[in-house]
Formats: C-alpha cells, sequence, structure tokens
C-alpha cells in the first residue's frame, strides 16, 4: 500500500467535512420519473447524543444519501414479508455494529467522522491517477453503505453465503462501484483504497472474523482490476487499474502483487456469477436499466 | 531438508496403521471409484529419498480412500486425485492444489516431509502443541483436511457452485463443515490436524520473520487455524469448548461461531447437498472410519 500511503503523508490530510464535499452523494441528475423509492428500504437518520458527530448527521440528512439509496435499490425486491431498515447512527465510539439477523442495517457516523479525517484538503496526484476530497469521501461512503446493505440483503433474501460474509459483502460492493461506467467506478474504487490504506495502520486483530483492512483494501483493487481485465467498463484517461499492478517494467504501477493480480479476473468471475446466479433473480430488470442509466454521482475537479 | 527412510516410514506408517480412512475396519465405501468419476493415479518421484514414501502410500491406496470420502459427490467430470513429486518453488503450502485446467487435486509427497511431520513433531512432548493433539491426529486429520479443502474448490469448480465470498476461506469452511458431520473421533481428527497444521506454518513464518501477506487471496496461516476452530466450536461446541477454554479461540470470536457454522452449513444445503447422493453419504457417515484405538 505504499503509494496511497506516500499520498496520505505528502497531502495535508486536515479534516475535510462531507458537508463541504461538491458534489454530495444525492447532488445528482435527477433521477428519471419512474423511479420510485424502495418501500420494502426503511431509512432513518438518528439523531446523534454526541455533539461532534451532529455535522455528519445534518450533512448526511441534507444530502439525503439513504433517500438516494432508497431509489438506487428500486429495482431490489425482497420476499413480500421481508423489510431492510437501513440507518446512521452513532455506534458508542466504535466504528462498527455487526449485523444480526432481521437487521438493522447500521453504518456509523463515526465511521463517516473517520473517513472525513482521512481525506486530504486538496486533490492528490498519485501514479496511478488523482484522489480528489470527494473522491476521498464519497468513495467509502458509499462503499460503506453498499457493503452493510449487502450484508443485510443476504439475511433477507437467505442467500447461501460461502466464505467469511464481510469479504463477501466488500467483493460484492467493489463489484456493484464498477457498473457505472468510468468515473463513479474509479472515484468510489480509488476513494475506498485511499481511506482503507489510510485506516490500516494498527495491528489487525487476526482472530476477527472481518479481517485486516489491508486485506480489505487488496482485494476492493483486486475486483477492479479483474473487472477491467473482463473487460468491464472502468477505466478512462488517466485512470486505469491496471497500474495498481506491481511490474518490473512500470515504475509508475503500484502494489497489488503479481502473484494476486493473476487470480484477479477469476476472482471478478466469481463474484459476477453469484451476483447473477443469487441475486439478479431478485432484480426488475427495466429498473435496474434505469438506475444503472442514472448518473448517481458526479464527481468534480 | 533430506529424510531418513525411518522417518518417512514413520510419517506413513502414521497414515496407514491407523483406520484405513476410505476401508473403516473392513468395510468400503465403493469398490470402484471410477464409477463414480473418480480416478487415482501416483507418480513415481524423481528425488530416490521419496520413494519409500510413494511405495507406500500406493501399496497402502491412501489416495483411493481419500477418494471414498468424495464419492457421494455427483462429479459431473472426472475428479483425478494425484500424488506426486512436485518442483521445490512455486508450490501452495500446505502442499496440496486444485488445478481447474485438469480437474484434478494433487497432493504432493513434500506435504508428508515439509508440512505433516513438522507439524505432528509439535505434538510431542515439550512441543508447542503437546497435550493438544497427538502425532497421528495431525498427520491423518491434516491430510484428510488440506484434501478435502482442495476438493471443495473441485467441487466449487466443477459444480457451478455461487461463492460470494474468497474460494479459499470457502473450502477452508467446506472442509471444517464435512469433518463435523462425522462422529468426534473424526471430527477431532480433521479439526486438531488442520490447527495443528496451520499453527506450525504460522510458527515458521514468525521464526522467520516473514510478514503477514495480506495481499494474498486466502487469509494468513493464523486467520485459517481461528477460522477451522470457529467451525468446529460453532457446529458442536461440547466438543470443542476445549479451543475455548485453552485461549486458542478467543471468547470474542467465539461467540459468533455458531452464526458461522449456521452460514456455512446454510450454504452447503443449499448448494451442494443437492449434488449429493445422500444414500451413500448417509451409509459414510455411520461407518466406522477413526477410533481412539487406531491413534494409539
Amino acid at each position: 500500500m505504499k503509494y496511497f500511503l506516500l499520498g496520505a503523508i505528502t497531502a495535508s490530510a486536515i479534516t475535510y467535512s462531507i458537508a463541504t464535499v461538491v458534489p454530495a452523494v444525492a447532488q445528482t441528475t435527477t433521477p428519471q420519473p419512474s423511479l420510485a423509492p424502495n418501500p420494502q428500504i426503511e431509512i432513518a437518520y438518528v439523531k446523534p447524543a454526541n455533539p461532534a458527530l451532529t455535522s455528519i448527521y445534518a450533512a448526511l440528512q441534507q444530502r439525503k444519501v439513504l433517500e438516494t439509496l432508497q431509489l438506487f435499490l428500486a429495482p431490489l425486491k425482497l420476499p413480500p414479508d421481508r423489510k431492510l431498515v437501513v440507518k446512521f447512527d452513532q455506534c458508542g465510539g466504535t466504528t462498527g455494529i455487526p449485523y444480526k439477523q432481521r437487521g438493522p442495517v447500521t453504518i456509523c457516523y463515526e465511521y463517516v467522522a473517520q473517513i472525513q479525517q482521512l481525506a486530504p484538503k486538496t486533490a492528490v496526484t498519485l501514479v496511478q491517477g488523482s484522489v480528489t476530497p470527494e473522491t476521498a469521501i464519497v468513495g467509502p461512503v458509499v462503499q460503506a453503505v453498499l457493503q452493510q446493505v449487502a450484508i443485510g440483503v443476504f439475511d433477507s433474501l437467505s442467500l447461501p453465503v460461502w466464505g467469511r460474509v464481510d469479504d463477501a459483502a466488500d467483493r460484492l460492493s467493489a463489484f456493484v462501484m464498477l457498473q457505472f461506467g468510468p468515473d463513479i467506478a474509479w472515484n468510489t474504487i480509488v476513494g475506498t483504497a485511499w481511506f482503507m490504506s489510510g485506516n490500516a495502520t494498527a495491528a489487525p486483530d487476526l482472530s476477527s472474523v472481518a479481517g485486516a483492512v489491508a486485506q480489505r483494501y487488496y482485494t476492493t483493487l483486486c475486483i477492479a482490476y479483474g473487472g477491467e481485465v473482463r473487460g468491464a467498463k472502468v477505466t478512462a484517461a488517466g485512470a486505469d487499474f491496471r497500474n495498481f499492478v506491481q511490474s518490473a517494467q512500470n515504475s509508475a504501477a503500484g502494489d497489488l502483487p503479481q502473484s494476486r493480480a493473476q487470480s484477479c479476473p477469476d476472482e471478478y468471475d466469481t463474484i459476477k456469477q453469484a451476483f447473477d446466479s443469487l441475486i439478479l433473480p431478485y432484480v426488475d430488470r427495466m429498473l435496474l436499466q434505469k438506475v444503472q442509466a442514472t448518473k448517481w454521482v458526479s464527481f468534480g475537479g | 531438508m533430506k529424510h531418513t527412510g525411518s522417518t518417512l516410514a514413520l510419517v506413513v506408517n502414521a497414515i496407514c496403521l491407523c483406520a484405513p480412512v476410505g476401508q473403516a475396519h473392513g468395510q468400503q465405501l465403493v469398490s470402484d471409484l471410477n464409477a463414480y468419476n473418480i480416478q487415482v493415479d501416483y507418480y513415481a518421484p524423481r528425488d530416490p529419498s521419496l520413494q519409500p514414501l510413494y511405495q507406500r502410500l500406493k501399496n497402502r491406496k491412501v489416495l483411493e480412500e481419500l477418494g471414498q470420502f468424495l464419492a457421494p459427490l455427483k462429479w459431473p467430470k472426472t475428479l483425478r486425485l494425484l500424488a506426486k513429486q512436485c518442483p521445490d518453488s512455486g508450490v501452495p503450502r500446505p502442499e496440496v492444489f486444485y488445478n481447474p485446467t485438469e480437474y484434478s487435486v494433487t497432493v504432493c509427497y513434500q506435504l508428508f516431509t515439509k508440512s505433516l511431520e513438522p507439524a505432528a513433531n509439535t505434538t510431542q512432548v515439550g512441543g508447542a502443541n503437546a497435550g493438544f493433539a497427538i502425532p497421528r491426529e495431525v498427520l491423518v486429520g491434516g491430510l484428510v483436511g488440506t484434501v478435502l479443502h482442495e476438493a471443495a474448490r473441485a467441487a466449487f469448480d466443477m459444480l457451478q457452485v455461487p461463492v460470494l465470498g474468497s474460494d479459499e476461506d470457502a473450502a477452508d469452511q467446506f472442509a471444517g463443515l464435512v469433518a463435523l458431520q462425522f462422529g468426534n473421533d473424526v471430527a477431532e481428527t480433521v479439526i486438531k490436524g488442520t490447527y495443528v497444521l496451520w499453527s506450525q506454518y504460522e510458527y515458521e513464518l514468525r521464526q522467520n520473520d516473514v510478514p503477514y501477506n495480506f495481499a494474498s487471496a486466502s487469509g494468513v496461516a493464523q486467520q485459517r487455524a481461528y477460522n477451522i476452530l470457529c467451525i468446529a466450536y460453532g457446529g458442536r461446541p461440547a466438543t470443542f469448548k476445549q479451543f475455548v477454554d485453552k485461549g486458542l479461540l478467543p471468547a470474542s470470536r467465539a461467540g459468533d461461531c455458531a452464526n458461522e457454522y449456521r452460514q456455512a452449513a446454510n450454504a452447503f444445503d443449499q448448494t451442494i447437498k443437492p449434488r449429493v447422493d445422500s444414500a451413500m453419504m448417509h451409509k459414510l457417515l455411520t461407518m466406522t472410519w477413526i477410533t481412539p484405538d487406531d491413534l494409539k
């Protein structure tokens, strides 16, 4: 993770508020009228008791992050008797609350605070491309929401989950982030990787089922690189996931080792196959097309 | 590392003198593995020091015995179980691997000399795992556990099983889950043997100051050791509470192991069980495979 860490050190990693990120998650092109909020997705912004988290609470509400999620998940059809509750909440100082059967899905304000804390104040130019403050905040917030919702969906649909649930949710969220064109793919993946690399400084608890943050970092990049190799439209000029692969020939390359990179196309295939066979049957294809045609997030310069 | 003939004999005898894994005290599940799309081959090693091991494994039909465990699964293509000398480098640890091009699971002879034997030695008096397991548990259990892991990858591949997580983690879950379907004798042997194998590998890495490879597609050795203990404790808490009591499985992880087991069992029921000959599986589970006397 040396390149992201280098970027984190050289940039001013002064707190960059989610409130000032422009454009924010919900300031998007207006979704097409035929997309309605998924009635099976219930949302809540729980007011935090900790005043230090109030600004984050207010910003997320103002940006209508969860309302946007309801529209984004419009195509998902849960079983008739199921609802999935998704909320932002204060988590008592921890950055994550494990999901329990039947939910709710909780994204912690403390986690968003951590994302803010690690975001650069100004754009950082890496050899692989640039990381803007928007990228560094919106990317991991999107990933966190998708990852936690994925765990909730696994439960709601009673899906067979081989492997560790958190890792499965990471893979699925990375896969989803790659399905909306190069701009979203690049910014959400790289923003997530930036946050994870900055967050991987403490010694990991190897007994934890969640896995080490460093492992999540490499898996996220691996799925992205694998998707690119498999032809997913995920890259644009100056933004190429192949530059994250270590290479003796390319000194500008990043730190995904070749030993891992060679399996990444297959790992992408695996998550794609799992999505197609397990989740797609619960997705309204017409609405999915509308969702994919919507510009959900616009990353300015 | 050169091994004396007597050391290799000890390794193979430990495997052979325990209950014939596939023959289960004179019983046999299937007489012809080829009829169940399982083919076995032993390749003579180039290294003369491995010849005795090769001969004993072949004469004792160890791969055929392992194949008995795998026969109830309805393999759509021929699964080849191979034993051979592998290259000195570029081979994963432990030295067993699945090749999706050939649909083969290869057991390297080096598995016995480089992994199983050193791991088994840690259960000797004064060793790190003394009192936790006995050498034969490590030799037999470690072998069965690693072969089940690679067989799981073969099953995921051939049966096109949807795997949302890492297929390495999934294969570990599969191996633990299958082991737990048997009685305590088999379950403890496989779980303990696999655990000691991973513990020994972790120990070697620490001794050689090798940094954790978090970029790897599979978890690091210590994580895999915890994972197998958790599946075991989650599926059979009374039997495997010893892991928690001994501090091998932290309480912070142990608390949710029942859920982890249920998750893996649900995945197995939905994706693998429909492809299993249930009558054959039932017979397999009711046969006596390993008894405490076999492991003395």
